[in-house]
């Protein structure tokens, strides 16, 4: 039903734009995906997508510095952008009237850049002060940690916020070549969706688009090295942070990949709510955990299906990581229920539902389905292919990517455990399970 | 700048028992939401029992009528619903989204679990261990902290804005606490409902009127309002945090609540100099001209009559002297010099065009009427908000400026290294200046 409303034009250039006419609101979004992020980087300049993205507001050609997010805000409109592994995305909403001052600001960003070496190093603070603020936070530190090890000599390794010492010698020259590289019309795809005129979307994005010339055939990133697991399948990190929490993660496939929608079902189904075994069972069965929960962290070109907990000191972290386990182990060997499967359908349905009443979120969700799992037409489809998925097919999945040979484990262990904290914990479960034998 | 909204059809009534309905139709998609504001929040904690009102809210989310928790989250989420609730200062939302033909099975239970929720004894020990492990992985969030710190030095534990909850108050809190709490404070007296969606208001009537009046008061309400403060102070709180290489800094005084007359063009004086994020003057000469933090804003937070201004910020250690001083001299200049006009020609247009974003879709549109209903102001308030916007001239916000924002008298508290920050504040003419040096 929604996929005959969505379309869709490549320009000569290579430009790639879909668009969604949506009347409920007097509002537009515009989106412009770049494929590029940090999988594109390389030694000695990591975290430079990151860095062209803030720089992509400090001015171009026709705007000077600030402009764009000022001339947006001035009509009331907000405008942001965001940098992950496999893209860099600029992100507008303004009321109707307004769309093409967007187009010609995103246009002119696209090949008219301003790299001023003063702004440049202004700008070079700001992102180190980011950083820090990443940094400062003891349980984002240590993911990004074992992230990087999870993911070891693979190009995911370092994220979008790169590393430290790049970010201090990266030079206006090294963000020059990567922008003429990257950021050109036949590596973007421009997304629209909002109470626009179909009848002349395309002729106003040519308007503005149809003369930015290619970027050439050049667009191959690093070798894809298979993700190389780190020799060190449990590791341990002592944290200012008064909760300790275990984290598992499991290898997975791209998002792009016939089992990523599998895994997704799996997931849901094992920590998506109350409702969800880990929290039945880990949380409120077994009680070894305050809460518990999971997310498949999908890139483009591999993934990371992820389980974590938090739990009290007087708790040892082996039974936790037992305890997750022992719910992951069920649904391998059992599967799931048919209920379970229903709860699923049903969830994505509502979610589907409530996505489409924001421009916004439409927007994000045809470029995310379009840019990294290939067509966005399988973000339409997904409520279909969830109804073709067969348990066995589901099983099969669970067996393949949650294989504890590969597992990884990080345990975050407060710096300063209180002893009181922790005999405090012990007395509370002795006399919890004595009132329990006596009822 | 024009703006052209008009609220769509709405039903709205008000049943003997003091609960507000207001049904809104629509049917661009298949979904309803409903959404319960309650007249109280966390201002109505007793002392020394901060979080009851937060223990209230979730407990009341697990298990209601016949159903033990884990029935209540099945049928819920088996059929793809979702709760969701704030727990606000002086008011608590709840509220469910649901696919429209789910409507009949699980109004029911949304409307149970409000009237008649099952507080049970091993699920309210659960959410205490929760909170209990939420509050240790706060103290560890310096944003957290310094905003606890703002407020507490702002006010004082005399007033409900320098509470919050701690390790102590939330294990002193019973479950007969919270009962109580329940009774006295959740009452459909001043509560508002909205419902907004695929639905048809004449069935939803004849199908669940008799069930919304089956919620009946049980004791008289009291109210949770806040009073207002008006005086003004200065202090600067150093919070040592020795494991953070970047300092965290908020600065503010109180400010009239949301009731105060010049509530507008309070908010438009803001929105210059610290809301507009890269159009506002702290953002522009802190972050873009300077490069000495990545974000920088000011908000004034407003209950009905007790407020706060505030300027929130992060900084590298070495930095925070510096940090300080800049953004005295920006507010020192606002408060002087006030607005000019082409700023506030500005901040007009964003505050008009963004009104459609706040009524984007439903749910929007349902937050939207409990926030009018809850102030007392009608559909027109939103119908006519961009002449009331455009009359304001610059006078008028440099009137509201000059009445509200005092940067002479600032509480001031930085999260970071005590022996790395306390040497630059004595040697810079910060302390000396405007603080009174004050170290926890």
């Amino acid at each position: 039903m929604l996929l005959k409303h969505i379309v869709e034009q490549t320009f000569p250039n290579g430009l790639k734009v879909i668009c969604l006419r949506k009347t409920g609101s007097p509002v537009v979004s515009v989106q412009l995906w770049y494929k590029t992020g940090s999988f594109y980087e390389k030694d000695g300049i990591r975290g430079i997508s990151h860095f062209l993205e803030h720089m992509m507001f400090r001015g171009s050609s026709k705007f000077g510095p600030e402009e764009h997010a000022q001339r947006i805000n001035d009509v009331g409109g907000h405008c942001n952008a965001f940098t992950t592994e496999d893209v860099t995305v600029c992100m507008n909403s303004v009321p109707r009237d307004f769309l093409e001052m967007v187009l010609e600001m995103e246009a002119d960003r696209m090949d008219g850049l301003v790299l001023d070496p003063k702004t440049f190093e202004t700008e070079r603070s700001v992102i180190i002060e980011e950083y820090h603020t990443y940094m400062n936070n003891p349980v984002a530190k240590s993911f990004l940690e074992f992230r990087y090890e999870f993911f070891r000599n693979h190009p995911y390794a370092t994220g979008p916020l790169g590393k430290l010492e790049d970010l201090k010698s990266l030079t206006v020259d090294d963000c020059r070549s990567f922008y003429r590289r990257w950021y050109s019309p036949d590596n973007a795809v421009l997304v629209i969706v909002g109470d626009f005129d179909q009848e002349s979307i395309f002729e106003k994005v040519g308007k503005f688009f149809s003369e930015k010339k290619p970027g050439g055939p050049q667009k191959s990133g690093p070798d894809e090295a298979p993700v190389a697991l780190t020799n060190a399948p449990w590791m341990r990190r002592q944290v200012e942070f008064d909760v300790p929490m275990l984290i598992l993660g499991y290898p997975a496939p791209s998002s792009s990949h016939e089992d990523a929608v599998a895994l997704e079902i799996l997931q849901l189904v094992i920590s998506g709510g109350e409702s969800s075994r880990l929290h039945r069972e880990v949380v409120r069965k077994e009680s070894v955990a305050v809460m518990a929960g999971g997310i498949n962290h999908m890139l483009k070109r591999a993934g990371m299906s992820m389980f974590f907990a938090a739990f009290t000191p007087d708790i040892n972290p082996l039974k936790v990581e037992k305890s997750l386990q022992a719910q992951i182990h069920r649904i391998k060997t059992s599967g799931i229920t048919a209920q379970e499967m229903e709860k699923v359908r049903n969830a994505t349905l509502t979610s589907r539902t409530f996505e489409l009443y924001s421009a916004e979120n439409i927007c994000q969700r045809l470029g995310f389905s379009e840019c990294i799992e290939g067509d966005y037409r399988l973000w339409v489809e997904r409520l279909e292919l969830l109804k073709k998925l067969e348990m066995d097919k589901l099983v099969d999945v669970a067996r393949r990517y949650w294989d504890d040979t590969k597992k990884r484990v990080l345990y975050l262990k407060p710096r300063r455990t209180n002893p009181l904290l922790y005999l405090g914990g012990i007395f509370r479960r002795l006399f919890r399970s004595r009132k329990g034998e006596q009822s | 700048m024009d703006f052209h909204f008009q609220f769509p059809y709405t039903d709205e009534f008000l049943l003997q028992s003091g609960l507000r309905v207001i049904l809104v139709p629509d049917k661009e998609q298949n979904g309803i939401v409903a959404v319960l504001q309650l007249p109280a929040g966390k201002f109505s904690d007793p002392p020394l029992y901060e979080g009851t009102s937060e223990i209230c809210l979730e407990l009341m989310q697990k298990g209601s009528g016949n159903l033990s928790s884990e029935e209540f989250s099945e049928k819920l989420e088996y059929t793809g619903a979702s709760l969701f609730s704030d727990a606000g200062e002086e008011h608590t939302i709840l509220g469910i989204r649901m696919l429209s033909s789910y409507m009949d099975e699980l109004f029911a239970v949304f409307w149970d679990m409000v009237y008649r929720p099952k507080m049970d004894e091993k699920e309210f020990r659960r959410i205490q261990q929760e909170m209990i492990t939420s509050v240790r992985a706060e103290s560890s969030d310096p944003g957290i902290l310094s905003n606890h710190h703002f407020y507490n030095a702002l006010v004082g534990r005399q007033h409900p804005a320098g509470r919050y909850h701690t390790l102590d108050s939330l294990k002193r809190i019973s479950l007969s606490d919270v009962n109580k709490f329940y009774k006295d404070h959740f009452l459909p007296a001043n509560s508002i409902l909205a419902i907004a969606g695929n639905f048809d208001p004449d069935i939803f009537k004849s199908r669940w009127l008799s069930l919304l009046e089956m919620w009946k008061p049980e004791s008289e309400f009291l109210n949770g309002f806040a009073p207002a403060v008006n005086e003004f102070k200065s202090e600067l709180r150093l919070v040592n945090k020795p494991d953070l290489t970047q300092a965290t800094i908020v600065m503010g005084h109180c400010a009239p609540g949301e009731l105060y007359q010049q509530r507008n063009e309070l908010a438009l004086a803001n929105y210059i100099l610290g809301a507009g994020n890269f159009s506002s003057r702290l953002m522009t000469r802190i972050r873009s001209m300077g490069g000495k933090t990545y974000g920088i804003s000011s908000q004034v937070v407003s209950a009905r009559y007790f407020g706060a201004f505030h300027i929130s910020t992060t900084t590298q250690t070495p930095r925070v002297a510096e940090m300080l001083k800049s953004i005295d001299e920006i507010l020192t200049e606002f408060c002087a010099e006030g607005i000019k006009e082409e700023e506030l020609e500005k901040a007009r247009r964003f505050a008009i065009g963004n009104m459609a974003f706040q009524l984007e879709g439903i749910n929007s549109i349902a937050e939207k009427l409990l926030w009018l209903r809850f102030y007392g102001r009608p559909n027109s308030y939103i119908e006519k908000f961009d002449v009331l916007i455009n009359k304001m001239t610059v006078e008028d916000i440099n009137k509201a400026i000059r009445a509200c924002f005092s940067p002479q008298k600032m509480i001031t508290v930085v999260v970071g290294r005590k022996n790395e920050i306390l040497p630059q504040l004595k040697s810079s003419d910060v302390l000396n200046f405007h603080f009174r040096e004050k170290i926890i």
